[in-house]
């Protein structure tokens, strides 16, 4: 339940630009004594209790005293008292795809929710927080809303991990125990135990995106190796971005390439999805002469094109590769070529790496096109971390766990 | 990466929109320059930047720093370049021979009559696109036909088509604007309209289609105009990032 403060309500509603993004540095001093006593309100030890479903398939433990465990289409759902007014809900999905668009869907849920409960709209919202990082290896975004409806105040959180081939999320609705619920989710995530993947990857990645030094999104990148030495590779990126103090941007983009062991592309397939609308879907392959086909929807429009089969792009399995070939010798630039996927589906272009003689390190520009983006590298090529200035934003991409090594 | 409702964003400088530039003003206390300013822009390639403002052909670069370019301009400055059979053409991206437009088409002859002039078709956008939002990238055309939604970027593409398909070259710009408004001075990442009229290319913006009473005086910085038009549009936009600045100081133009 939301917490009700009917008389004070009134006084903070210009104070609510506090919570509001990008300015994270909230100035808690200038909440009321009510609020910042709301807010620090926490529970904290949280006792847990395992289940197991999928015939046994899926274990995992809900943190606090929760209810049983209830089936829906999709997955499971369940309820536990955290201490706090209003209960926890944790869910379990096993065919959910898109984390940022899960956590923006479960908090448009959640506001409704509250809408329908009160029987009155929502008065204001503003997204006080996103965030997204890894949990023991596994991606994770996350998002509040603080809102205000009829006389009351509330903060919805929301978290959303991948988890193999799961995907787990957690709400709270309700003033303060911010705390609590990580924790709560955090148990969540790492206590799950699913089947394990008959793919194991060789190399694997997560990164985050930072816009001005908030975290938007997260990414991960897979290599699993097939039988003929063949590497599947697949990227995927979720992001938030609140782009007005109560407009929330969020995108999911997926894409699966095939590699030979050389790093050249085989084909791929890429799709996107922005704020719950699929705009892209597009594959890439050889067609019977040996030629490039890029054919599907690209900002929601069919396009089909031919390219020059006679041009090799490289995967990302061959551009880590070059990288590392780059920082081995002794040349300043390698240039390779590139399906542009994303930037213009209907070129392979070329990517120029120039390594930085100044920097200590491994460090490179990488210009494709009008594109420019510094970046530094690891031992093996991997991409540990890149920048570029867009105006006032810095968009940045840094990695935070790997497994394996993209050889 | 703009404000859709101008008037308003003027009103409230120091708002936290993502893409809202720091300005700083001529004199403290001071919220105008007069028509003709001297812009500088901090950037983090003062080469790059100049390159891509003497390419554009809009605005004179006056002076360089070590992170800092400085132009010279007035008010409503255009990019350079004729207008060339490209402008006239549906693209990927102005897709004015796409049936949603061909339903708008319609509805701008049944509000302003079979031959609308430039500020009409924009007062059209402005009314048409009645819900603003951040929510779209970069949409074509017949997308915002469809949808009604978006912010500059929306605005300046179906203005485009429009435009177009009413017979008037036209051009996205993308760039910056500044506002001096009620509140003080406000910047913003930026996209709008050039038309090419009886007397040349003009600024035509369907976000802020009319002067505002909000608005003292609105100041474009036209950095790019989209050239390419097709799939890769999204890599041209990219030709943009060198010369967007990460802040604005204004003054005085002071002499020639």
């Amino acid at each position: 339940m939301p917490d009700r403060r009917a008389t004070l309500l009134r006084p903070l509603f210009p104070l609510l630009a506090v919570f509001a993004l990008p300015a994270q540095a909230q100035d808690t001093d200038a909440w009321p004594d009510w609020l910042q006593e709301a807010m620090a309100r926490e529970t904290p030890a949280l006792d847990a209790t395992q289940f197991t479903v999928a015939d046994g398939a899926i274990q995992l433990t809900v943190p606090g005293e929760p209810g049983e465990l209830q089936a829906f289409d999709g997955g499971w759902f369940v309820t536990s008292d955290i201490g706090a007014t209003s209960p926890l809900v944790c869910m379990l999905y096993v065919d959910a795809t898109d984390l940022a668009t899960l956590v923006a869907s479960l908090g448009q849920a959640s506001l409704a929710t509250q809408e329908r409960k009160q029987d009155t709209p929502i008065a204001r919202k503003l997204i006080s927080s996103v965030d997204a990082g890894a949990i023991d290896g596994k991606p994770y975004v996350a998002l509040e809303w603080f809102y205000t409806i009829g006389e009351s105040a509330g903060l919805i959180k929301i978290r959303a991990a991948a988890n193999g081939p799961v995907m787990q999320a957690c709400t709270h609705d309700g003033v303060g125990y911010r705390e609590t619920f990580g924790r709560a989710f955090e148990t969540f995530v790492k206590s799950t135990r699913t089947p394990p993947d008959p793919e194991q990857p060789y190399y694997e990645e997560i990164l985050v995106q930072r816009l001005n030094d908030l975290d938007v999104g997260v990414g991960t990148l897979t290599f699993v190796r097939d039988a003929e030495g063949d590497s599947k590779i697949v990227r995927s990126i979720s992001s938030l971005i609140p782009v007005t103090p109560d407009t929330l941007n969020y995108s999911d983009a997926t894409t699966v390439s095939w590699s030979t062991p050389d790093g050249e592309l085989i084909n791929a397939y890429s799709a996107t999805t922005d704020n719950g609308e699929l705009l892209t879907d597009l594959e890439i392959g050889r067609d019977a002469d040996g030629d490039w086909v890029v054919a599907g929807t690209f900002q929601g429009k069919p396009i089909e094109t031919t390219i020059d089969g006679e041009v090799t792009p490289l995967s990302e399995l061959g551009q880590i590769r070059a990288a590392r070939e780059l920082f081995a010798g002794t040349a300043e630039t390698t240039a390779f070529m590139v399906w542009l996927d994303e930037a213009d589906p209907t070129r392979i272009g070329e990517a120029r790496l120039t390594r930085d003689p100044e920097a200590a390190g491994r460090r490179a520009r990488l210009e494709v096109g009008p594109l420019t983006m510094d970046f530094e590298f690891a031992v093996d090529g991997a991409v540990t971390g890149g920048t570029m200035q867009m105006g006032p934003v810095a968009i940045d991409v840094e990695r935070i766990w790997h497994r394996g090594t993209p050889e | 990466m703009c404000s859709a409702w101008v008037a308003a964003a003027a009103a409230e400088p120091g708002s936290t929109y993502l893409f809202s530039i720091p300005v700083v003003p001529p004199d403290p206390g001071s919220a105008t320059a007069g028509d003709m300013a001297r812009v500088t822009l901090t950037v983090t390639d003062p080469g790059r930047a100049a390159a891509v403002i003497e390419r554009g052909g809009a605005s004179q670069v006056v002076a360089r720093g070590v992170d800092s370019i400085t132009v010279r301009q007035g008010l409503r400055p255009t990019l350079g370049g004729a207008s060339l059979p490209q402008h006239r053409a549906a693209s990927f991206v102005v897709d004015f021979d796409e049936a949603p437009i061909g339903a708008v088409m319609e509805q701008l002859e049944a509000a302003v009559g079979p031959q609308p002039d430039p500020a009409a078709l924009a007062r059209f956008v402005a009314a048409f696109i009645d819900d603003k939002s951040y929510l779209r990238d970069f949409d074509t055309a017949s997308r915002v036909a469809r949808s009604r939604t978006g912010d500059c970027t929306e605005h300046a593409v179906l203005l485009a088509a429009l435009a177009r398909a009413a017979g008037w070259p036209a051009r996205i710009v993308l760039g910056v604007l500044i506002l001096d408004g009620d509140a003080g001075l406000a910047a913003f990442g930026h996209a709008w309209t050039e038309i090419h009229a009886a007397a040349g290319w003009e600024v035509v913006d369907a976000t802020l289609p009319e002067a505002d009473p909000a608005v003292r005086r609105a100041r474009y910085l036209p950095l790019i105009s989209l050239d390419d038009e097709g799939p890769g549009y999204g890599l041209d936009l990219l030709r943009l990032a060198p010369a967007h600045p990460a802040r604005i100081a204004i003054a005085p133009a002071g002499g020639p």
